[in-house]
């Protein structure tokens, strides 16, 4: 059984109250930043979760970790289902480190304070030994025991991306969501803090799940790739194969717009995504899509699996002679 | 380890401003302290008692037995201004303070319960401030009848608003700041991260804010005086001097002077701390 | 085509404060651009690169000064140091805030063509040209709009239509697409080629990623704690690095090219501008330091033919697979 699975999840967010909408004559807008999405993840597994701005990847990352609510379906981590309200013991299993170094640690707070408070309330270790387990958490980071008297402010980007693993490993997690860990950070500075997540998953036996809407780090250190596009699941791939051979024309344009020593090409894909609010009937990338047919503006899609790799595409999935499961089209 | 932001190259060295920025602070600290001295000293520093009265020697100018002479009823001006500062500086404190008490409980549910609570105190708070703070203050007062509690009261029911707004506001800013998520996500209590992360962030706007009330909940305090809704006679209250003062102005000055500098004097201490304060927390 | 540079820049710095406790965020710093040139400056955060850019553009924060010579090709004077030289041009990095959003955007990019005199009529329909230049669909309608009503990347193309307004020789971008999606950010770097081919415009583009600058620019210099480390054409510098810190930047970045290679940081931190090492500023972190490093004074010394290094060791450097594309 995996670890964690996601099952039909679906996120909305309303943007006005039914009040105001009642009042400004139409009906409430509402975005669904999330719509039905299902995977799952592997114990020990490395996940990755790419997509640009507005794919939803950074609101799935605040379901499974239970900061959102869903509005439909289920995140189950074993055989428990999780949701935005959890007791203390069912937290401590998945854990979160989040983008911008600047805010993720309470500016009032040492390090110290930060990290003997969730090992004091989780009882993680008996009191007379917090602050050597504190020491232990930096030392996991490489970080020296010095640090725990200082406050963020003086620390730099990197130190302060590492007191936030530290954090998170305070609680002894299954599982690590990094959103965005390293967007905030130098490069040579993004190179470290990766080999530190990938070191500790080895050592730790973590499970992690890693957000980015950067492609050549998703591929340095994910095992698995799946690719967002505006609320869905366009494509699911172990990584090797992603970018071989990416099938769906999106992740196509992802892998070929990444910037590469060399010359310029024509842009690899025109226009800008459609606003959530006016979403086609059919499939939501067919308005930029270059290999487009005329079922891809009526039917939407469905996520079909073909040998280990799942793609939402008409065109990819009759090329792979997949049968699609309602026309019954091959 | 630890590492300066560059960032801190590009400010102008630190060093002479600080001193600069202090010297509101330490004057007008130096004033209050002064008045607090005074306040505490009261038996020994006062040449009389300020209730003794004098019929026969009423309205005297400065002399050697009364160096700030004596009011209509023959009582030593110096020693009732001296007197009066037990009244006005605790009223006035706590004038200053019950409001930014209850104004942070209400302003902290607000910003951190949820929607229905932030409606809740957000309309009491529109319905407070709808009235003019004198009106509601005056008409409270009367009702309760005179005092120091009921002006205590009165302060705090209206003077609750701003610092609800406040704290509600930046609570509303802090909460969605990642390292209270990351709190949560650490399975912290909703109550803990309020008091114990995001609170004591939320509260430095108030601090600002609390060293300019004490300067009108002074003010306000002599104000009642001097409408005749304050502290009742015979005690020694600085407004109720200047109103008592008044229908002698022509032939003893002294009695309204006084008393009004009195409070001029401390409220620009208190403003320069105010002022010396936002300095600090804004530099 | 004169064979004089477009921009030539000598013995920038930039001086923080007085006397001996001034500080040099930038220092030193020569360059030129060609006509028709796209030249990148590569650096991390902290690094100046920014203040550099600022700094040719006479755009420095209350308490900086300028040191050097700035030179554009039409003036043979100096430029000095209060005015705005004429026929720069400066792009943001964040569409969000550098639109000013009580404006119209088309009211925004008219703005550079009615100082320059033309009517409200002339400056309005020049303003949707330019517009439709950079690539805006349905520009007429779109000048209407607000900033906050459209997204990052039609921002971006706002702001540089806005520049060329003001019929520029250099563009100078200040990490316009690091705010951006890649996939915007690939149309927005293939607009300003386009743009340099078709007006033949000089660019001088800070970004702090080498790929990007890779594909952009045809030379790129490497800038550290407020030097220049290296420069020369984008080709060589980062194919063939000669100094230690472009490698180690290189080998920093997951390459799309070769994925499974370790990713090797650079150890420690740049240093504080309060108090830069003396030498070579980056021999505390370098992999190859030896014990001349700290008494070099940093100045740049040729490596090639048309590039140049800091580095007095640059050999050290050895070069695993070459890094081809």
């Amino acid at each position: 059984m995996s670890l964690l699975e996601v099952k039909d999840l679906t996120v909305r967010f309303a943007l006005e109250s039914p009040l105001q909408a009642r009042l400004a004559g139409h009906r409430r807008q509402v975005v669904t930043a999330v719509d039905d999405i299902s995977f799952s993840v592997e114990r020990g597994g490395s996940l990755g979760i790419v997509g640009e701005s507005g794919c939803g990847k950074s609101t799935l990352a605040r379901v499974i970790v239970g900061l959102v609510a869903p509005s439909a379906g289920e995140v189950r981590l074993g055989d428990v289902e999780v949701g935005a309200r959890r007791d203390r013991a069912t937290r401590r299993r998945i854990q979160m480190v989040f983008q911008d170094p600047g805010s993720s640690l309470n500016p009032a707070r040492t390090v110290g304070r930060t990290l003997a408070e969730l090992l004091r309330v989780h009882s993680m270790v008996p009191s007379g030994e917090v602050e050597r387990r504190c020491e232990e958490l930096l030392d996991l980071v490489q970080l020296p025991a010095s640090v725990l008297k200082v406050r963020p402010q003086r620390l730099s980007g990197g130190q302060r991306q590492r007191v936030a693993i530290a954090r998170a490993l305070a609680l002894e997690p299954e599982i690590l969501i990094a959103d965005e860990a390293v967007a905030a950070l130098d490069v040579s500075v993004q190179a470290s803090i990766l080999n530190l997540l990938a070191d500790l998953r080895a050592s730790l036996g973590l499970t992690l799940i890693f957000i980015s809407h950067d492609l050549a780090v998703v591929r340095h250190i994910s095992e698995r790739v799946i690719v967002m596009y505006l609320g869905r699941i366009v494509e699911s791939s172990p990584t090797a194969r992603l970018f071989e051979d990416p099938r769906h024309p999106y992740s196509r344009a992802l892998i070929a717009a990444a910037p590469q020593l060399g010359l310029i090409r024509a842009p690899a894909l025109s226009g800008e995504p459609t606003s959530p609010l006016d979403l086609p009937p059919g499939c939501r990338f067919e308005p930029r899509c270059p290999i487009s047919e005329d079922v891809c503006r009526q039917v939407e899609p469905a996520l079909i699996e073909f040998s280990g790799c799942s793609v939402a595409c008409h065109v990819a999935q009759r090329r792979d002679g997949a049968t699609h499961p309602r026309t019954g089209a091959s | 380890m630890t590492a300066v932001p560059l960032s801190d190259a590009l400010a102008v060295p630190v060093a002479r401003t600080r001193w600069r920025l202090g010297v509101k602070i330490w004057i007008g600290l130096s004033i209050v302290a002064v008045y607090v001295l005074v306040a505490l000293l009261a038996p020994l520093l006062a040449p009389y008692n300020p209730l003794l009265q004098d019929p026969l020697h009423s309205l005297l100018g400065s002399s050697a037995h009364h160096w700030l002479g004596t009011d209509e009823l023959g009582r030593d001006e110096l020693s009732r201004i001296i007197f009066a500062a037990r009244i006005d500086l605790p009223v006035a404190a706590f004038g200053a303070l019950l409001p930014c008490l209850l104004g942070t409980v209400l302003g902290a549910i607000a910003g951190f319960t949820g929607r229905w609570a932030d409606v809740a105190v957000m309309r009491v708070a529109d319905l407070v401030q709808a009235f003019p703070i004198y009106i509601l203050m005056i008409a409270l007062v009367f009702a309760l009848g005179p005092g120091v509690r009921s002006l205590l009261i009165a302060f705090t029911a209206v003077g609750w608003v701003v610092y609800a707004r406040l704290v509600r506001g930046e609570i509303f800013r802090i909460r969605d700041l990642d390292f209270v998520s990351a709190a949560l996500v650490g399975g912290l209590s909703k109550m803990r991260i309020l008091v114990v992360h995001v609170l004591p962030i939320a509260i430095r706007q108030t601090i600002i804010y609390i060293s300019s009330d004490l300067v009108f909940a002074m003010l306000a305090l002599a104000s009642f005086s001097f409408l005749g809704l304050g502290i009742p006679p015979p005690t020694a209250e600085w407004g109720a001097m200047v109103a008592g003062g008044q229908d002698y102005v022509s032939i003893a000055w002294w009695l309204t002077v006084f008393p009004g500098l009195a409070l001029t004097i401390i409220a620009l201490g208190l403003a320069l701390i105010g002022d010396g304060v936002h300095d600090r927390l804004t530099a | 085509m004169s064979t004089q540079p477009l921009l030539s820049v000598e013995g920038l710095g930039v001086v923080i404060g007085r006397g001996p406790q001034a500080t040099r965020p930038v220092e030193a710093v020569s360059f030129t651009v060609s006509d028709g040139e796209a030249l990148g400056i590569v650096g991390e955060s902290g690094s100046g690169k920014s203040l550099t850019l600022r700094a040719v553009l006479g755009l420095l924060p209350a308490g900086a000064r300028r040191e050097g010579e700035v030179r554009m090709a039409s003036r043979g004077e100096t430029t000095d140091a209060h005015s705005l030289p004429p026929g720069m041009a400066m792009i943001f990095q964040e569409p969000m805030t550098a639109l000013n959003p009580t404006m119209r955007v088309g009211t925004l990019v008219a703005e550079p063509l009615r100082r320059r005199g033309l009517s409200r009529r002339e400056a309005r329909s020049g303003a949707v040209k330019l517009m439709r230049e950079v690539g805006i669909p349905d520009a007429e309608r779109r000048a209407r709009a607000w900033p906050h009503e459209l997204s990052g990347g039609l921002r971006q193309r706002v702001m540089i239509a806005a520049a060329l307004a003001t019929e520029p020789r250099l563009l100078l971008c200040d990490e316009p697409t690091t705010a951006l999606d890649v996939c915007i950010q690939d149309q927005i770097l293939s607009l300003l080629r386009r743009l340099m081919e078709e007006r033949g415009m000089s660019l001088l583009f800070v970004s702090h990623d080498l790929a990007v600058v890779g594909e952009l620019c045809d030379r790129v210099a490497i800038m550290y704690a407020g030097r220049i480390m290296e420069v020369g054409s984008t080709d060589t510098v980062l194919m063939e690095p000669r100094h230690p810190y472009t490698d180690g930047l290189r080998r920093s970045a997951p390459s799309m090219v070769d994925p499974a290679a370790r990713l090797t940081g650079i150890e420690g931190m740049p240093p504080d501008p309060r108090a830069f090492p003396p030498g070579c500023r980056f021999a505390p972190r370098c992999p190859f330091r030896q014990a001349d490093c700290d008494e070099i004074d940093g100045s740049l010394a040729v490596a090639g033919p048309g590039h140049s290094t800091a580095c007095i060791h640059p050999g050290s450097i050895v070069r695993e697979g070459a890094g081809a594309p």
